[in-house]
Protein backbone atom coordinates (compact mmCIF):
# COMPACT_ATOMS: atom_id res chain seq x y z
CA UNK A 1 0.00 0.00 0.00
CA UNK A 2 1.51 3.27 -1.12
CA UNK A 3 0.71 6.15 1.19
CA UNK A 4 1.08 9.78 0.45
CA UNK A 5 3.03 11.95 2.88
CA UNK A 6 0.06 14.20 3.60
CA UNK A 7 -2.02 11.16 4.40
CA UNK A 8 0.60 9.92 6.84
CA UNK A 9 0.62 13.38 8.43
CA UNK A 10 -3.15 13.19 8.71
CA UNK A 11 -2.99 9.78 10.43
CA UNK A 12 -0.33 10.97 12.86
CA UNK A 13 -2.30 14.12 13.66
CA UNK A 14 -5.52 12.19 14.23
CA UNK A 15 -3.73 9.49 16.20
CA UNK A 16 -2.14 11.97 18.59
CA UNK A 17 -5.36 13.98 18.99
CA UNK A 18 -7.15 10.79 19.97
CA UNK A 19 -4.71 10.32 22.82
CA UNK A 20 -5.79 13.57 24.52
CA UNK A 21 -9.50 13.05 24.00
CA UNK A 22 -9.56 9.91 26.12
CA UNK A 23 -7.06 10.87 28.76
CA UNK A 24 -8.15 8.59 31.60
CA UNK A 25 -8.30 5.38 29.59
CA UNK A 26 -5.14 6.42 27.83
CA UNK A 27 -3.37 6.75 31.17
CA UNK A 28 -4.58 3.32 32.23
CA UNK A 29 -3.33 1.88 28.94
CA UNK A 30 0.06 3.55 29.22
CA UNK A 31 0.26 2.33 32.82
CA UNK A 32 -0.27 -1.31 31.91
CA UNK A 33 2.19 -1.09 29.05
CA UNK A 34 4.73 0.31 31.51
CA UNK A 35 4.06 -2.47 34.01
CA UNK A 36 4.30 -5.19 31.38
CA UNK A 37 7.49 -3.80 29.93
CA UNK A 38 9.15 -3.26 33.30
CA UNK A 39 8.46 -6.85 34.26
CA UNK A 40 9.76 -7.91 30.90
CA UNK A 41 12.78 -5.65 31.42
CA UNK A 42 13.49 -7.31 34.77
CA UNK A 43 13.23 -10.65 33.03
CA UNK A 44 15.63 -9.63 30.25
CA UNK A 45 18.14 -8.03 32.60
CA UNK A 46 17.93 -10.97 34.96
CA UNK A 47 18.58 -13.41 32.11
CA UNK A 48 21.37 -11.31 30.72
CA UNK A 49 23.14 -11.21 34.04
CA UNK A 50 22.45 -14.86 34.62
CA UNK A 51 24.21 -15.72 31.39
CA UNK A 52 26.97 -13.27 32.24
CA UNK A 53 27.45 -14.86 35.66
CA UNK A 54 27.23 -18.24 33.99
CA UNK A 55 30.19 -17.44 31.77
CA UNK A 56 32.07 -16.14 34.79
CA UNK A 57 31.38 -19.37 36.67
CA UNK A 58 32.27 -21.37 33.61
CA UNK A 59 35.59 -19.56 33.46
CA UNK A 60 36.39 -20.43 37.03
CA UNK A 61 34.93 -23.90 37.16
CA UNK A 62 37.42 -26.65 36.58
CA UNK A 63 38.02 -30.36 36.99
CA UNK A 64 41.34 -31.47 38.46
CA UNK A 65 42.61 -34.85 37.32
CA UNK A 66 45.57 -35.98 39.44
CA UNK A 67 48.00 -38.28 37.74
CA UNK A 68 49.49 -41.36 39.31
CA UNK A 69 53.16 -40.81 40.25
CA UNK A 70 54.22 -43.94 38.38
CA UNK A 71 53.43 -42.37 34.99
CA UNK A 72 56.30 -41.45 32.74
CA UNK A 73 56.46 -38.09 30.95
CA UNK A 74 55.20 -39.63 27.67
CA UNK A 75 52.36 -41.36 29.44
CA UNK A 76 51.39 -38.06 31.06
CA UNK A 77 51.30 -36.45 27.62
CA UNK A 78 49.21 -39.31 26.28
CA UNK A 79 46.71 -38.84 29.12
CA UNK A 80 46.52 -35.12 28.23
CA UNK A 81 45.68 -36.00 24.61
CA UNK A 82 42.96 -38.41 25.74
CA UNK A 83 41.38 -35.79 27.94
CA UNK A 84 41.48 -33.21 25.14
CA UNK A 85 39.65 -35.66 22.89
CA UNK A 86 36.70 -35.93 25.26
CA UNK A 87 33.45 -34.17 24.41
CA UNK A 88 32.77 -30.76 26.07
CA UNK A 89 36.44 -30.23 26.98
CA UNK A 90 37.41 -26.66 26.21
CA UNK A 91 40.83 -26.50 27.72
CA UNK A 92 43.23 -28.96 29.33
CA UNK A 93 46.33 -27.65 31.04
CA UNK A 94 49.02 -29.58 32.88
CA UNK A 95 49.99 -28.31 36.32
CA UNK A 96 53.17 -29.98 37.55
CA UNK A 97 53.58 -30.76 41.21
CA UNK A 98 56.27 -28.03 41.38
CA UNK A 99 53.79 -25.45 40.06
CA UNK A 100 51.14 -26.78 42.43
CA UNK A 101 53.48 -26.31 45.37
CA UNK A 102 54.31 -22.80 44.19
CA UNK A 103 50.59 -21.95 43.97
CA UNK A 104 49.99 -23.42 47.39
CA UNK A 105 52.75 -21.28 48.80
CA UNK A 106 51.26 -18.19 47.25
CA UNK A 107 47.83 -19.06 48.57
CA UNK A 108 49.12 -19.48 52.10
CA UNK A 109 50.70 -16.06 51.95
CA UNK A 110 53.49 -14.32 53.85
CA UNK A 111 54.57 -15.71 57.17
CA UNK A 112 53.27 -19.23 56.59
CA UNK A 113 56.15 -20.43 54.45
CA UNK A 114 57.31 -22.67 57.28
CA UNK A 115 54.47 -25.08 56.85
CA UNK A 116 55.72 -26.02 53.42
CA UNK A 117 59.38 -26.10 54.44
CA UNK A 118 61.37 -28.99 53.06
CA UNK A 119 58.68 -30.04 50.64
CA UNK A 120 60.71 -28.84 47.66
CA UNK A 121 63.05 -31.77 48.07
CA UNK A 122 60.32 -34.32 48.62
CA UNK A 123 57.15 -32.99 46.92
CA UNK A 124 54.10 -34.93 48.13
CA UNK A 125 51.82 -33.31 45.55
CA UNK A 126 50.91 -34.86 42.23
CA UNK A 127 50.94 -33.63 38.68
CA UNK A 128 47.43 -32.75 37.57
CA UNK A 129 45.48 -31.80 34.47
CA UNK A 130 43.25 -28.78 34.99
CA UNK A 131 40.28 -29.25 32.67
CA UNK A 132 37.79 -26.56 31.70
CA UNK A 133 34.55 -27.39 29.97
CA UNK A 134 32.50 -25.81 27.24
CA UNK A 135 29.41 -26.35 29.36
CA UNK A 136 29.62 -26.92 33.08
CA UNK A 137 26.36 -28.81 33.05
CA UNK A 138 28.37 -31.85 31.89
CA UNK A 139 30.91 -31.66 34.70
CA UNK A 140 29.92 -34.96 36.27
CA UNK A 141 29.90 -36.93 33.03
CA UNK A 142 33.27 -35.61 31.92
CA UNK A 143 34.77 -36.17 35.37
CA UNK A 144 33.60 -39.77 35.21
CA UNK A 145 35.16 -40.31 31.81
CA UNK A 146 38.42 -38.79 32.94
CA UNK A 147 38.63 -41.00 36.01
CA UNK A 148 38.34 -44.11 33.84
CA UNK A 149 41.47 -43.12 31.89
CA UNK A 150 44.47 -45.29 32.88
CA UNK A 151 46.95 -43.44 35.03
CA UNK A 152 44.52 -41.04 36.60
CA UNK A 153 44.66 -41.35 40.37
CA UNK A 154 41.94 -39.01 41.58
CA UNK A 155 39.46 -36.62 39.95
CA UNK A 156 38.11 -33.64 41.82
CA UNK A 157 35.13 -31.85 40.33
CA UNK A 158 33.12 -28.74 40.99
CA UNK A 159 30.63 -28.59 43.78
CA UNK A 160 26.99 -29.03 42.98
CA UNK A 161 25.93 -25.78 44.63
CA UNK A 162 26.53 -23.92 41.40
CA UNK A 163 24.23 -26.28 39.56
CA UNK A 164 21.50 -25.73 42.09
CA UNK A 165 21.89 -21.96 41.93
CA UNK A 166 21.51 -22.12 38.18
CA UNK A 167 18.37 -24.24 38.52
CA UNK A 168 16.75 -21.80 40.93
CA UNK A 169 17.56 -18.92 38.63
CA UNK A 170 15.99 -20.77 35.73
CA UNK A 171 12.77 -21.21 37.73
CA UNK A 172 12.68 -17.50 38.57
CA UNK A 173 13.27 -16.75 34.91
CA UNK A 174 10.32 -18.85 33.74
CA UNK A 175 8.13 -17.32 36.44
CA UNK A 176 8.85 -13.74 35.38
CA UNK A 177 8.36 -14.69 31.74
CA UNK A 178 4.91 -16.01 32.68
CA UNK A 179 3.99 -12.79 34.48
CA UNK A 180 5.24 -10.77 31.52
CA UNK A 181 3.07 -12.67 29.05
CA UNK A 182 0.07 -12.27 31.33
CA UNK A 183 0.67 -8.53 31.64
CA UNK A 184 1.11 -8.20 27.89
CA UNK A 185 -2.32 -9.75 27.44
CA UNK A 186 -3.80 -7.37 29.99
CA UNK A 187 -2.14 -4.45 28.22
CA UNK A 188 -3.55 -5.53 24.86
CA UNK A 189 -6.97 -5.87 26.44
CA UNK A 190 -6.90 -2.45 28.09
CA UNK A 191 -5.59 -0.77 24.95
CA UNK A 192 -8.32 -2.40 22.90
CA UNK A 193 -10.83 -0.94 25.36
CA UNK A 194 -9.28 2.49 25.05
CA UNK A 195 -9.51 2.27 21.29
CA UNK A 196 -13.06 1.03 21.59
CA UNK A 197 -13.93 4.22 23.46
CA UNK A 198 -12.06 6.24 20.86
CA UNK A 199 -14.02 4.52 18.09
CA UNK A 200 -17.24 5.16 19.98
CA UNK A 201 -16.40 8.82 20.54
CA UNK A 202 -15.77 9.23 16.83
CA UNK A 203 -18.54 7.04 15.41
CA UNK A 204 -20.20 10.05 13.81
CA UNK A 205 -17.02 11.05 12.09
CA UNK A 206 -16.41 7.47 11.00
CA UNK A 207 -19.90 7.26 9.53
CA UNK A 208 -19.30 10.45 7.57
CA UNK A 209 -15.94 9.16 6.40
CA UNK A 210 -17.63 6.05 5.11
CA UNK A 211 -20.26 7.79 3.04
CA UNK A 212 -17.86 10.29 1.53
CA UNK A 213 -15.76 7.35 0.35
CA UNK A 214 -12.88 6.84 2.78
CA UNK A 215 -11.14 3.50 2.36
CA UNK A 216 -11.14 1.08 5.27
CA UNK A 217 -7.47 1.65 5.88
CA UNK A 218 -7.89 5.40 5.87
CA UNK A 219 -10.37 5.01 8.70
CA UNK A 220 -8.32 2.43 10.56
CA UNK A 221 -4.89 4.04 10.54
CA UNK A 222 -5.53 6.86 13.02
CA UNK A 223 -6.64 4.28 15.58
CA UNK A 224 -3.64 2.08 14.90
CA UNK A 225 -1.42 5.13 15.28
CA UNK A 226 -3.17 5.96 18.54
CA UNK A 227 -2.51 2.47 19.88
CA UNK A 228 1.09 2.54 18.77
CA UNK A 229 1.67 5.96 20.34
CA UNK A 230 0.24 4.66 23.63
CA UNK A 231 2.65 1.72 23.38
CA UNK A 232 5.53 3.99 22.51
CA UNK A 233 4.92 6.41 25.40
CA UNK A 234 4.66 3.41 27.73
CA UNK A 235 7.91 2.01 26.34
CA UNK A 236 9.85 5.25 26.84
CA UNK A 237 8.63 5.69 30.44
CA UNK A 238 9.30 2.02 31.20
CA UNK A 239 12.80 2.39 29.75
CA UNK A 240 13.61 5.36 31.97
CA UNK A 241 12.22 3.65 35.09
CA UNK A 242 13.98 0.39 34.32
CA UNK A 243 17.24 2.23 33.68
CA UNK A 244 17.22 4.00 37.05
CA UNK A 245 15.93 0.99 38.94
CA UNK A 246 18.53 -1.25 37.39
CA UNK A 247 21.42 1.09 38.05
CA UNK A 248 20.52 1.43 41.73
CA UNK A 249 19.96 -2.29 42.13
CA UNK A 250 23.20 -3.36 40.53
CA UNK A 251 25.12 -0.78 42.51
CA UNK A 252 23.56 -2.10 45.71
CA UNK A 253 24.25 -5.72 44.80
CA UNK A 254 27.86 -5.20 43.83
CA UNK A 255 28.51 -3.20 46.99
CA UNK A 256 26.90 -5.71 49.32
CA UNK A 257 27.33 -9.10 47.75
CA UNK A 258 29.86 -8.50 45.02
CA UNK A 259 30.60 -12.11 44.18
CA UNK A 260 30.21 -11.66 40.46
CA UNK A 261 30.42 -8.82 38.03
CA UNK A 262 27.04 -7.56 36.72
CA UNK A 263 26.26 -5.82 33.46
CA UNK A 264 26.16 -2.04 33.51
CA UNK A 265 22.97 -0.47 32.13
CA UNK A 266 24.76 1.27 29.25
CA UNK A 267 26.02 -2.15 28.13
CA UNK A 268 22.45 -3.39 27.70
CA UNK A 269 20.65 -0.09 26.99
CA UNK A 270 20.41 -0.47 23.21
CA UNK A 271 19.04 -3.98 23.36
CA UNK A 272 16.50 -3.15 26.06
CA UNK A 273 15.40 0.05 24.27
CA UNK A 274 14.92 -1.83 21.02
CA UNK A 275 12.90 -4.57 22.69
CA UNK A 276 10.77 -2.14 24.72
CA UNK A 277 9.93 0.06 21.78
CA UNK A 278 9.15 -2.75 19.37
CA UNK A 279 7.18 -4.67 21.99
CA UNK A 280 5.32 -1.56 23.20
CA UNK A 281 4.25 -0.49 19.72
CA UNK A 282 3.31 -4.05 18.82
CA UNK A 283 1.12 -4.38 21.91
CA UNK A 284 -0.48 -1.02 21.04
CA UNK A 285 -1.08 -1.90 17.41
CA UNK A 286 -2.48 -5.29 18.40
CA UNK A 287 -4.88 -3.74 20.90
CA UNK A 288 -6.13 -1.32 18.24
CA UNK A 289 -6.42 -3.98 15.60
CA UNK A 290 -8.57 -6.15 17.87
CA UNK A 291 -10.81 -3.21 18.70
CA UNK A 292 -11.13 -2.11 15.10
CA UNK A 293 -12.10 -5.60 14.02
CA UNK A 294 -14.71 -5.75 16.72
CA UNK A 295 -16.17 -2.27 16.82
CA UNK A 296 -15.31 -0.42 13.63
CA UNK A 297 -16.62 -2.95 11.11
CA UNK A 298 -14.80 -1.35 8.26
CA UNK B 1 -26.62 6.54 -14.65
CA UNK B 2 -28.59 4.24 -12.39
CA UNK B 3 -30.10 0.90 -13.35
CA UNK B 4 -32.00 -1.50 -11.09
CA UNK B 5 -33.24 -4.86 -12.39
CA UNK B 6 -35.58 -7.02 -10.33
CA UNK B 7 -34.23 -5.62 -7.08
CA UNK B 8 -35.63 -6.94 -3.81
CA UNK B 9 -34.50 -6.30 -0.30
CA UNK B 10 -35.47 -8.30 2.76
CA UNK B 11 -33.83 -7.23 6.03
CA UNK B 12 -32.39 -9.87 8.32
CA UNK B 13 -35.42 -9.54 10.64
CA UNK B 14 -37.69 -10.54 7.75
CA UNK B 15 -39.00 -7.08 6.83
CA UNK B 16 -39.50 -6.83 3.10
CA UNK B 17 -38.43 -3.29 2.21
CA UNK B 18 -38.27 -3.52 -1.60
CA UNK B 19 -40.02 -5.92 -3.98
CA UNK B 20 -38.96 -6.48 -7.57
CA UNK B 21 -37.97 -2.90 -8.36
CA UNK B 22 -37.01 -2.08 -11.96
CA UNK B 23 -35.71 1.38 -12.57
CA UNK B 24 -33.60 3.32 -15.04
CA UNK B 25 -32.39 6.85 -14.35
CA UNK B 26 -30.39 8.44 -17.16
CA UNK B 27 -27.39 10.66 -16.70
CA UNK B 28 -28.44 14.22 -15.92
CA UNK B 29 -31.99 13.38 -14.83
CA UNK B 30 -33.75 14.89 -11.81
CA UNK B 31 -35.92 12.31 -10.05
CA UNK B 32 -38.12 12.51 -6.96
CA UNK B 33 -38.73 9.35 -4.98
CA UNK B 34 -41.95 9.74 -2.98
CA UNK B 35 -44.10 7.50 -0.87
CA UNK B 36 -45.40 7.14 2.65
CA UNK B 37 -43.12 6.51 5.56
CA UNK B 38 -41.80 2.95 5.48
CA UNK B 39 -42.35 2.62 1.73
CA UNK B 40 -38.69 1.83 1.12
CA UNK B 41 -37.22 5.18 -0.03
CA UNK B 42 -34.27 5.13 2.33
CA UNK B 43 -33.66 1.48 1.63
CA UNK B 44 -33.43 2.24 -2.07
CA UNK B 45 -30.84 4.93 -1.36
CA UNK B 46 -28.85 2.65 0.93
CA UNK B 47 -28.73 0.04 -1.81
CA UNK B 48 -27.39 2.58 -4.29
CA UNK B 49 -24.58 3.51 -1.88
CA UNK B 50 -23.97 -0.09 -0.94
CA UNK B 51 -24.74 0.67 2.68
CA UNK B 52 -27.03 -2.34 2.36
CA UNK B 53 -26.88 -5.13 -0.21
CA UNK B 54 -29.84 -6.22 -2.29
CA UNK B 55 -31.25 -9.65 -1.49
CA UNK B 56 -32.01 -10.15 -5.15
CA UNK B 57 -31.42 -8.36 -8.46
CA UNK B 58 -28.73 -6.18 -10.00
CA UNK B 59 -27.83 -2.57 -9.39
CA UNK B 60 -25.57 -0.47 -11.57
CA UNK B 61 -24.52 3.04 -10.55
CA UNK B 62 -21.99 5.06 -12.56
CA UNK B 63 -20.55 1.92 -14.19
CA UNK B 64 -20.15 0.22 -10.81
CA UNK B 65 -21.77 -3.20 -10.50
CA UNK B 66 -22.92 -2.29 -6.99
CA UNK B 67 -24.19 -5.67 -5.86
CA UNK B 68 -21.03 -7.53 -6.83
CA UNK B 69 -18.60 -4.81 -5.86
CA UNK B 70 -15.60 -6.06 -3.89
CA UNK B 71 -15.28 -4.50 -0.48
CA UNK B 72 -12.19 -2.52 -1.31
CA UNK B 73 -13.92 -0.77 -4.25
CA UNK B 74 -16.93 0.44 -2.27
CA UNK B 75 -15.18 3.73 -1.35
CA UNK B 76 -14.72 4.51 -5.04
CA UNK B 77 -18.41 3.93 -5.73
CA UNK B 78 -19.22 6.31 -2.89
CA UNK B 79 -16.83 8.95 -4.21
CA UNK B 80 -18.85 8.96 -7.42
CA UNK B 81 -22.02 9.67 -5.42
CA UNK B 82 -22.66 12.82 -3.40
CA UNK B 83 -24.97 12.21 -0.42
CA UNK B 84 -27.14 14.54 1.60
CA UNK B 85 -29.28 13.57 4.61
CA UNK B 86 -32.14 15.08 6.52
CA UNK B 87 -29.95 15.52 9.63
CA UNK B 88 -27.03 17.18 7.75
CA UNK B 89 -24.40 14.97 9.45
CA UNK B 90 -21.77 17.65 9.90
CA UNK B 91 -18.84 17.42 12.29
CA UNK B 92 -19.70 19.82 15.13
CA UNK B 93 -16.11 20.65 16.10
CA UNK B 94 -14.97 21.47 12.61
CA UNK B 95 -15.57 24.69 10.69
CA UNK B 96 -17.64 24.90 7.54
CA UNK B 97 -14.45 24.94 5.50
CA UNK B 98 -13.01 21.92 7.36
CA UNK B 99 -16.25 19.98 7.04
CA UNK B 100 -16.11 20.34 3.27
CA UNK B 101 -12.35 19.85 3.02
CA UNK B 102 -12.73 16.64 5.04
CA UNK B 103 -14.48 14.91 2.14
CA UNK B 104 -11.51 15.73 -0.08
CA UNK B 105 -8.90 14.71 2.50
CA UNK B 106 -10.50 11.31 2.64
CA UNK B 107 -9.83 10.87 -1.08
CA UNK B 108 -6.20 11.90 -0.51
CA UNK B 109 -6.55 15.03 -2.63
CA UNK B 110 -3.57 17.39 -2.50
CA UNK B 111 -3.60 20.42 -0.22
CA UNK B 112 -3.44 22.60 -3.32
CA UNK B 113 -6.49 20.98 -4.89
CA UNK B 114 -8.34 21.32 -1.59
CA UNK B 115 -7.46 25.03 -1.30
CA UNK B 116 -8.71 25.60 -4.83
CA UNK B 117 -11.85 23.47 -4.77
CA UNK B 118 -13.35 24.11 -1.32
CA UNK B 119 -13.76 27.92 -1.65
CA UNK B 120 -15.19 27.42 -5.13
CA UNK B 121 -17.86 25.02 -3.87
CA UNK B 122 -18.62 27.18 -0.82
CA UNK B 123 -19.15 30.10 -3.18
CA UNK B 124 -21.47 27.96 -5.27
CA UNK B 125 -23.73 27.15 -2.30
CA UNK B 126 -23.54 30.77 -1.10
CA UNK B 127 -21.52 30.22 2.05
CA UNK B 128 -18.19 31.82 1.14
CA UNK B 129 -18.54 34.33 3.96
CA UNK B 130 -19.24 31.67 6.61
CA UNK B 131 -16.31 29.38 5.92
CA UNK B 132 -14.78 29.87 9.37
CA UNK B 133 -17.97 29.27 11.34
CA UNK B 134 -18.93 26.08 13.12
CA UNK B 135 -22.19 24.24 12.34
CA UNK B 136 -23.92 25.33 15.56
CA UNK B 137 -23.53 28.98 14.49
CA UNK B 138 -25.53 28.33 11.32
CA UNK B 139 -29.23 28.03 10.54
CA UNK B 140 -30.65 24.70 9.40
CA UNK B 141 -30.72 25.85 5.79
CA UNK B 142 -27.10 26.95 5.98
CA UNK B 143 -26.10 23.64 7.53
CA UNK B 144 -27.80 21.79 4.69
CA UNK B 145 -25.85 23.98 2.25
CA UNK B 146 -22.64 22.90 3.94
CA UNK B 147 -23.60 19.26 3.58
CA UNK B 148 -24.47 19.91 -0.09
CA UNK B 149 -21.06 21.53 -0.56
CA UNK B 150 -19.46 18.48 1.02
CA UNK B 151 -21.47 16.16 -1.25
CA UNK B 152 -20.38 18.07 -4.34
CA UNK B 153 -16.78 18.84 -3.57
CA UNK B 154 -15.48 15.68 -5.24
CA UNK B 155 -17.53 16.33 -8.41
CA UNK B 156 -19.79 13.28 -8.16
CA UNK B 157 -21.78 12.16 -11.19
CA UNK B 158 -24.84 11.49 -9.01
CA UNK B 159 -26.30 13.42 -6.08
CA UNK B 160 -28.52 11.41 -3.75
CA UNK B 161 -30.59 13.25 -1.16
CA UNK B 162 -32.68 11.50 1.49
CA UNK B 163 -35.35 13.99 2.62
CA UNK B 164 -32.91 16.92 2.47
CA UNK B 165 -35.62 19.42 3.36
CA UNK B 166 -37.22 17.34 6.11
CA UNK B 167 -35.84 19.54 8.89
CA UNK B 168 -36.31 22.89 7.15
CA UNK B 169 -39.13 25.42 7.00
CA UNK B 170 -40.91 25.63 3.60
CA UNK B 171 -39.13 28.75 2.42
CA UNK B 172 -35.66 27.46 3.25
CA UNK B 173 -36.62 24.12 1.76
CA UNK B 174 -37.34 25.82 -1.56
CA UNK B 175 -33.95 27.54 -1.48
CA UNK B 176 -32.24 24.19 -1.01
CA UNK B 177 -34.24 22.56 -3.79
CA UNK B 178 -33.41 25.43 -6.14
CA UNK B 179 -29.76 24.94 -5.31
CA UNK B 180 -30.06 21.22 -6.01
CA UNK B 181 -31.76 22.06 -9.30
CA UNK B 182 -28.86 24.39 -10.17
CA UNK B 183 -26.49 21.53 -9.54
CA UNK B 184 -28.65 19.26 -11.71
CA UNK B 185 -28.49 21.74 -14.58
CA UNK B 186 -24.70 21.58 -14.46
CA UNK B 187 -25.04 17.91 -15.39
CA UNK B 188 -25.27 16.05 -12.08
CA UNK B 189 -27.90 13.32 -11.89
CA UNK B 190 -30.17 13.94 -8.87
CA UNK B 191 -32.22 11.41 -6.91
CA UNK B 192 -34.19 13.01 -4.10
CA UNK B 193 -36.39 11.11 -1.67
CA UNK B 194 -38.91 13.47 -0.16
CA UNK B 195 -42.16 14.05 1.67
CA UNK B 196 -42.47 17.64 0.49
CA UNK B 197 -45.62 17.71 -1.63
CA UNK B 198 -45.36 21.43 -2.55
CA UNK B 199 -41.89 20.98 -3.86
CA UNK B 200 -42.66 17.88 -5.91
CA UNK B 201 -45.71 19.47 -7.43
CA UNK B 202 -43.90 22.75 -8.06
CA UNK B 203 -40.87 21.24 -9.79
CA UNK B 204 -42.71 19.11 -12.35
CA UNK B 205 -39.97 16.53 -12.57
CA UNK B 206 -40.01 12.77 -12.86
CA UNK B 207 -41.70 11.20 -9.82
CA UNK B 208 -41.24 7.60 -8.74
CA UNK B 209 -43.77 6.60 -6.11
CA UNK B 210 -42.98 3.67 -3.82
CA UNK B 211 -45.66 1.83 -1.90
CA UNK B 212 -44.94 -1.16 0.29
CA UNK B 213 -41.61 -1.58 -1.41
CA UNK B 214 -42.97 -1.59 -4.95
CA UNK B 215 -43.00 1.06 -7.63
CA UNK B 216 -46.61 2.25 -7.78
CA UNK B 217 -46.06 5.07 -10.26
CA UNK B 218 -43.26 6.40 -12.43
CA UNK B 219 -44.36 9.65 -14.13
CA UNK B 220 -42.49 12.20 -16.19
CA UNK B 221 -43.44 15.67 -14.88
CA UNK B 222 -45.35 13.97 -12.10
CA UNK B 223 -47.03 15.10 -8.94
CA UNK B 224 -46.79 14.04 -5.30
CA UNK B 225 -50.20 12.40 -5.32
CA UNK B 226 -50.69 11.48 -1.66
CA UNK B 227 -52.92 12.97 0.97
CA UNK B 228 -50.74 12.86 4.05
N1 LIG C 1 -32.04 -1.87 9.21
C1 LIG C 1 -33.31 -2.30 9.11
N2 LIG C 1 -33.64 -3.49 9.62
C2 LIG C 1 -34.91 -3.96 9.51
N3 LIG C 1 -35.90 -3.30 8.91
C3 LIG C 1 -35.63 -2.10 8.37
C4 LIG C 1 -34.33 -1.54 8.44
N4 LIG C 1 -34.35 -0.34 7.82
C5 LIG C 1 -35.61 -0.15 7.40
N5 LIG C 1 -36.38 -1.20 7.71
C6 LIG C 1 -37.79 -1.40 7.36
O1 LIG C 1 -37.89 -1.41 5.97
C7 LIG C 1 -39.04 -0.72 5.55
C8 LIG C 1 -38.65 0.44 4.63
O2 LIG C 1 -37.97 1.43 5.39
P1 LIG C 1 -37.32 2.72 4.76
O3 LIG C 1 -36.57 2.32 3.55
O4 LIG C 1 -36.59 3.43 5.81
O5 LIG C 1 -38.59 3.55 4.33
P2 LIG C 1 -38.77 5.10 4.05
O6 LIG C 1 -37.41 5.72 3.95
O7 LIG C 1 -39.56 5.16 2.79
O8 LIG C 1 -39.55 5.63 5.20
C9 LIG C 1 -39.74 -0.26 6.81
O9 LIG C 1 -40.73 -1.20 7.13
C10 LIG C 1 -38.64 -0.25 7.84
O10 LIG C 1 -39.17 -0.49 9.11
MG1 LIG D 1 -36.52 7.27 5.03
Amino acid sequence: MVMKIRTIKYFLGEGFTGIWKNSLMTLASIGTVIAALIIFGIFILFSTNLNYIGTQIQDEQEIRAFIDESMTAEQVQEIGRQIEDLAFVRECRLETKEQALENLREDLGEGNERILEGLDEDNPLRDAYIVKLKDIAYTREVAGEISSIDGIAVVREAEEAVDKLLNIMEVIRMFSLGIMILLAFIAVFIISNTIKLAVFARRKEINIMKFVGATDWFIRWPFIVEGMVIGLIGAVIALVLTGYGYSYTTEYISQNLGMFRLRQFDEVFEGVALIFISLGTTIGALGSAISIRKYLRV
Amino acid sequence: MILLTNVSKTYSNGTIALKNVNLYIAKGEFVFVVGPSGAGKSTLIKLLMREETASYGDIIVNDFDVGNLKRQYIPYLRRSIGTVFQDFRLLPNKTVYENVAFAMQVTEASAKEIRRQVPFILGMVGLASKAKMCPHQLSGGEQQRVSLARALVNNPAVLIADEPTGNLDPETAWDIVKLIYDINRRGTTVVMATHAREIVNGMKKRVIALENGMIARDDEKGVYGYED
